[in-house]
């Protein structure tokens, strides 16, 4: 076999590797009797764990406050990442070095080894478990990358666009709301889309901050469907439910990979 | 350029970077506050009795740690080295496929990385499972009793795992492909031209240009696969007895689950700890210049 082929295999076998719990949760989520062994390709399909799924109305409630939860938050990020973006970029201050490095430190920092004191803090601010509590903490997960993201975008502006509207008499705000935000719309879309998939997909916070039923997200919620059995597990509810869970991201993938691949270029990451 | 007041800029950052400071930073003050208190489920909203080094005590005599410490050498040392390896090759044969190919492949790699926790905890509880798994359709088929990998320490220990490759590996796919394109194919030319041979050409100039992305590389992945206990959580829990309660976890359960909230901070800052030693080898390493 030739390099070419080999090389091909092998792409495919890990390709293969990555799609197969998708295709298995897909598989058995049109399956309404789920037993052993399962069929391969669904029989006959039927969307009864869909149905049932969006009948709990403790998913439903999930979902929303999700839904809320998230475009809030990315809408947050956006807007508060690229003024820190625009500072780093465009602007001369002292400590610009130090802060930077700040950032850089805070990305290192998982955010799930901070989920005591922060458990602890937001309930000495009476926020836990709050909408608006859950908002800030999770605009926060895209910060580091946000701001890296719209520092580089930034900098790739034309410094002549620039000079001239100095010239015109746009001032330091101006400037960033004329010039800098304006120019940087695929980038906006990249940070929005960074931001709400790190909210939509958080796990460890959201079943842990949230006890009260009506602000309760949705992987929380959906974590709590799939194990309301005493002893059995829902399979059913454990598949539909990724589905729905990863519905963004497909969303993503199928019409905003430009977004997406700017996003990952600049975020530093690629 | 034009003048503006020298506290401008401070305003630009402060939504942004006084957020991430404060919940980074300052939580990580209060995080060793808790840590030096003895604060349970008991106390939590009152006064809380100041124990200097107590709670680190309680951590290094409780048998269970040895156990979670054990578990994340295992678990981190199978993980770090199958991404990096697993990545780096994979993101080899991108680099090297024809432009059609990889962006064929590309979206495809990226997916799990952008998935949720949940999403490949239920994805391989489902392709394992004993009742649903096509893994054990496998099994069954020769003649073997379906397993229920989750349900035995060896075999729950080897699902976290392997979830936890599927989901990590695609960072290092990426990082490790950009870092491969920053090769300029003049070198490569240049190389051949010279006469290089392909071992010359990937220990002597490949290599060097990819020597900081690995370091860069290696130092998320082992932060990430260390510290980042979600998806265990949601998949064993940490069981079965305790075979898959890594030390964050252990930290997490502790708090949580059983309310002793300042023997989990306390492991969190020795999960840290644990953390930056790895990393200082890894800079002596990288400097010592073996590889």
């Amino acid at each position: 076999m030739s390099e070419k082929t080999n090389r091909i295999m092998i792409l495919s076998f890990w390709a293969a590797f990555t799609l197969l719990p998708f295709y298995w949760i897909l598989d058995l989520s049109f399956q309404k009797q789920i037993t052993f062994p399962p069929d391969i390709f669904p029989a006959n399909p039927s969307l009864y764990h869909y149905t049932n799924l969006v009948n709990e109305r403790l998913v439903v409630t999930g979902i929303i406050n999700s839904l809320l939860v998230s475009l809030v938050a990315a809408a947050v990020s956006v807007l508060i990442t690229t003024m820190a973006g625009y500072a780093f970029a465009s602007l001369k201050f002292k400590g610009k070095k130090i802060l930077f490095f700040g950032v850089l430190m805070a990305f290192l920092l998982p955010p799930n080894l901070n989920i005591i004191p922060i458990y602890s803090l937001f309930s000495e601010l009476g926020i836990l478990g709050s909408r608006i509590g859950m908002v800030f903490l999770y605009q926060l997960l895209a910060t580091p990358i946000n701001i890296f993201l719209f520092m580089n975008y930034f900098n790739t502006v034309d410094d002549a666009i620039v000079e001239s509207a100095v010239l015109d008499g746009a001032g330091v705000y101006a400037r960033y709301y004329k010039i800098f935000v304006p120019l940087a719309k695929p980038a906006l879309v990249a940070g929005f889309i960074f931001a709400f998939r790190f909210a939509w997909s958080e796990y460890v916070y959201a079943t842990t901050m949230v006890s009260d039923n009506s602000k309760i997200l949705f992987t929380a919620a959906l974590e709590r469907a799939v194990f309301s059995g005493q002893y059995t597990v829902n399979f059913g509810y454990m598949a539909s439910g990724a589905i729905f869970l990863a519905i963004p991201v497909l969303v993503i993938l199928l019409f905003g990979q430009r977004y997406l691949e700017l996003g990952l270029q600049l975020g530093g990451v690629d | 350029m034009d003048k503006y007041r020298a506290y401008v800029p401070y305003l630009f950052l402060f939504p942004a970077l006084g957020i991430l400071f404060f919940f980074q930073f300052f939580a990580w003050g209060w995080n060793i506050n808790i840590a030096l208190h003895d604060v349970t489920i008991m106390n939590f909203r009152r006064a809380w009795p100041f124990v200097g080094l107590e709670n680190f005590r309680d951590i290094f005599t409780d048998p269970v740690t040895l156990v979670t410490l054990r578990n994340t050498a295992i678990f981190a040392t199978t993980g770090i080295i199958s991404q990096l390896l697993i990545g780096t090759g994979i993101a080899y044969l991108l680099f090297r496929a024809e432009r059609g190919i990889e962006n064929f492949f590309r979206p495809i790699f990226i997916i799990p990385w952008l998935t949720s926790v949940l999403v490949a905890s239920f994805g391989w509880r489902l392709v394992l499972g004993r009742d649903t798994g096509i893994v054990n359709m496998v099994i069954s088929s020769l003649g073997f009793e379906p397993i229920s990998f989750i349900g035995h320490p060896a075999t729950a220990m080897l699902a976290i795992v392997l979830a936890n490759i599927w989901r990590g590996t695609p960072f290092t796919i990426l990082l490790m492909n950009s870092a491969m394109t920053s090769i300029s194919p003049q070198l490569v030319e240049a190389s051949k031209i010279d006469g290089a041979s392909q071992w010359t050409f990937y220990t002597k100039i490949a290599l060097p240009i990819l020597k900081p992305f690995i370091l860069m590389n290696t130092i998320l992945i082992t932060v990430w696969t260390i510290n980042a206990y979600g998806l265990i959580l949601n998949m064993t829990g940490g069981g079965p007895i305790n075979a898959t309660r890594v030390f964050p976890l252990h930290g997490y359960l502790a708090a949580f689950n059983e309310g002793r909230f300042s023997f989990g901070a306390g492991i969190t800052i020795l999960s840290v700890l644990m953390t930056l030693v790895l990393i200082y080898f890894y800079l002596r390493f990288y400097d010592a210049d073996v590889v």
